[in-house]
Order: structure tokens, then sequence, then C-alpha cells
């Protein structure tokens, strides 16, 4: 019982590149997205403006790039300390789960996840605003919710359920497990 | 979805974001910067003596951008003088933007008579911190009413009136590498992204100065 629980779960190395894979993915999809609502936002702008002479297109095109080229660099920057912090938040849902029973159920698993990426928002949170001084003003209010909120947010439904699916991976291999013997 | 299916999608996945950007960054090299760096701009104006370049030594790339304004020189100064996060005008680019990167930038949709007067040694702010962080702020270093004004970090803007009811707006920047951490993160980052929002200063000011009928006859700086 306790050989096959232990071959069904992942290794801690898998489990680490598993949440840092997951994280810098999130971060180039974000990084996706707003480049999706930026060219909407700025074409709007772009096509209210008659008579452009250095070209309708062209000029739509040039901005175009000129807003994903920066994104796509600063999410590839970012992939390293966010990669980081992936592993880790990976290896404490691992280690969170490890406490419990041998296999745990899929919901315990995701309400670990929650836990962690709560937690660890939380942390980040009160060191930017205790220990950095970064508040909360009208005028802070719109990068506070690009960089901070949206990403936290999306980190916590992502830990919860990539850890979800990683309780679901371990029962489907100890059934298998299972069956086999 | 289990992990098997989503693993599924991981090789595409990667793939896409690693043609994404070297597609991205082959074109920008070949094709697109060297748009950006003169967008708009005829090949005199490109070689155009503009007033406060001389002060400015060019240790990086230069771009040269131009638009035609339908509109009186008066029209356009009236609002490229109320430029800067703290005269009430903004940047009269793409506000949204900027204010994810903390600018708190209110774009102003009307000339304001008390930001008509601007002189040397004021300073136009990029962005909410300007009175206490040097680089979020450009000191006026030269000014010709209604025909040019250049800022101290060697961005010069110019008006050529074409005929009593249209003007030619040129703009002429000196990239400064260092500006950010390393130049390779100055060209990649900054130098488009200021593009971007350059571009978007001279349509914004367009739009605005060929809204009014009743401005673009009269001149609204008088």
């Amino acid at each position: 019982m306790i050989q096959s629980t232990h071959t069904a779960r992942w290794g801690w190395g898998r489990t680490a590149w598993y949440g840092a894979e997951a994280c810098v993915a999130l971060t180039f999809l974000y990084s996706l997205v707003f480049i999706g609502y930026a060219i909407v936002r700025s074409t709007l702008a772009i096509l209210a403006t008659p008579e452009i002479d250095a070209g309708l297109t062209a000029t739509l095109i040039a901005t175009w790039a000129g807003l994903a080229l920066p994104a796509l660099v600063v999410a590839a920057l970012a992939a390293i300390p966010v990669a980081l912090i992936g592993a880790l938040t990976a290896l404490a849902i691992r280690v969170l789960l490890a406490l419990g029973s041998a296999t745990p159920t899929p919901r315990r698993a995701g309400a670990s996840g929650l836990a962690v990426c709560v937690v660890v928002s939380l942390a980040l949170l009160a060191l930017l605003t205790q220990g950095m001084g970064v508040s909360w003003t009208p005028a802070s209010a719109a990068t506070l919710t690009f960089w901070l909120v949206t990403p936290l947010v999306l980190y916590s439904i992502a830990g919860t359920v990539a850890s979800w699916q990683m309780a679901e991976s371990w029962l489907r291999r100890r059934t298998a497990f299972g069956e086999l013997r | 979805m289990d992990s098997t299916h989503l693993s599924s999608y991981r090789k595409p996945f990667w793939l896409a974001i690693a043609v994404l950007m070297l597609a991205l960054g082959g074109l920008y090299v070949l094709i697109i910067r060297p748009y950006h760096l003169r967008w708009g701009a005829t090949d005199q104006e490109l070689v155009l003596v503009l007033p406060g370049a001389a002060a400015i030594p060019a240790d990086g790339p230069i771009s040269t951008r131009a638009i035609t304004i339908h509109a009186p020189a008066a029209t356009v100064w009236a609002w490229l003088v109320q430029t800067g996060q703290n005269r009430g005008g903004g940047w009269h680019s793409y506000d949204w933007l900027e204010n994810l990167f903390a600018a708190d930038m209110r774009e102003g949709e009307r000339i304001e008579p008390q930001w008509q007067q601007l002189r040397v040694g004021d300073q136009l702010f990029f962005a909410a911190g300007g009175a206490t962080n040097p680089a979020m702020a450009a000191t006026v270093a030269g000014i010709v009413p209604e025909r040019a004004l250049w800022l101290g970090d060697g961005w010069t803007f110019v008006l050529q009136p074409i005929d009593a009811s249209s003007t030619r707006l040129i703009l002429r920047y000196t990239l400064h590498p260092d500006v950010l951490v390393h130049p390779l993160l100055t060209y990649t980052i900054f130098e488009p992204a200021h593009f971007v929002m350059e571009s978007g200063m001279m349509l914004g000011i367009k739009r605005r100065a060929e809204r009014d009928p009743l401005l673009r006859n009269s001149g609204a700086g008088r």
C-alpha cells in the first residue's frame, strides 16, 4: 500500500518543474491577453483619427508591434522570478498534501493549493504595503490592479486547479497500480 | 481536463511563444523599427535642422516623426503647451496605458487658459511623481511661440504652418541607450513603447485640434 502511494505521487523535481512551468505559461498568457486588450484600445483611437499621412494600415501594424514587443520582453524577464515562485508554491502544496492522508482527494488538494497561494499572496501584499509603502489610492488603482491584484488572483486560481489536477493524477496512477497488483 | 490532456498543449504552446517572439523580433529589426524611427516624416524633414537639437549630444538613435494637422499653428500650439501630467492636458496619448505605470494621467479634452503660458525652466511631468523624481519630468529648454518647443532631455516639437488652416507637427527625439538598466532593454522595451506613446500623442493632438471647427478657424491660443 505504502509502496503504491509513493509510486503514484510525483517526485519533488517533477512537482517543482510543473509549478514553475505553469506560472511562466500563465505569465505569457497574461501578457498575450494584455496585448490583445491594448491592440483593441489603440486601434479604436487610431481609427478615430482622420487622414493619417503615415498610412492607416502601416500605423496600425507599427503600433501593434510597438505594444507586443515590450510586453513579451517583460514577460520573458518576469519568467525567472515567476518560475521560482511557481516552483516553491508547488513544493509547498506537495508538502502540505504529504502531511495528510496517503492520497488526498482532489477537493482537499484544491483547498490546500488555494490556501498556499492565498498565504503567499497576502505575504507579498504585506511586504509591498508595510515594507515598501505601496498604498491603494485612486491614482495607483489601475497600476496595482494590473501588476498585482489580477496576477495574484490568477495565481491563486491556477494553484487551486493545478493542485486538484495533481491529486487526480495521483489517484489515477494509484488506481492503475492497484489494478496491476 | 486531466494532466495528460493538459500536457498535450505544452509543446505547441511553448513553440507558439518562441515562434511569436522570434518572428516579431525579426520583423521589428528589419522592417518595423526603421518605420518607427521616421513615422510620417519626409526625407527633407529627416535632415531638417531643428531648434534645440544641437544642445543634445546624439549618443543614440534619433527618431523624427511628423504628421499633418488640419488646423492653424496657433491651435496646435495651444494643445502642445498644455502637455504634461501636471498641466491639465496629459500627454494627449493613451492615458489608459500610461495609468498602468502609475502615471495618474487625466487627458484634457479642451484648451484651458491657465495652461497656455509656458516658460523656459518649467517642468512637464511624465507621471504623478514628477515633482520628486527627476526621471519622471522634463524641463523646458527653449520656446519659440507657435513654432517650437524643446525639452532638456533631447525632445523637440516643431510646428511648420503649411497654410492658414494646416500645420505640420514634427517631433525629434534622441534616444539615450542607458535610459533603462541595459541598452538591450532600452531597444526592446523603451524604444518601441516610445513610438507607441509619441505617435499616440501626435494623433491625439491632431484629433483634438481638428475636432472643433471654431477653434480650427480662429486659433485657440490667441
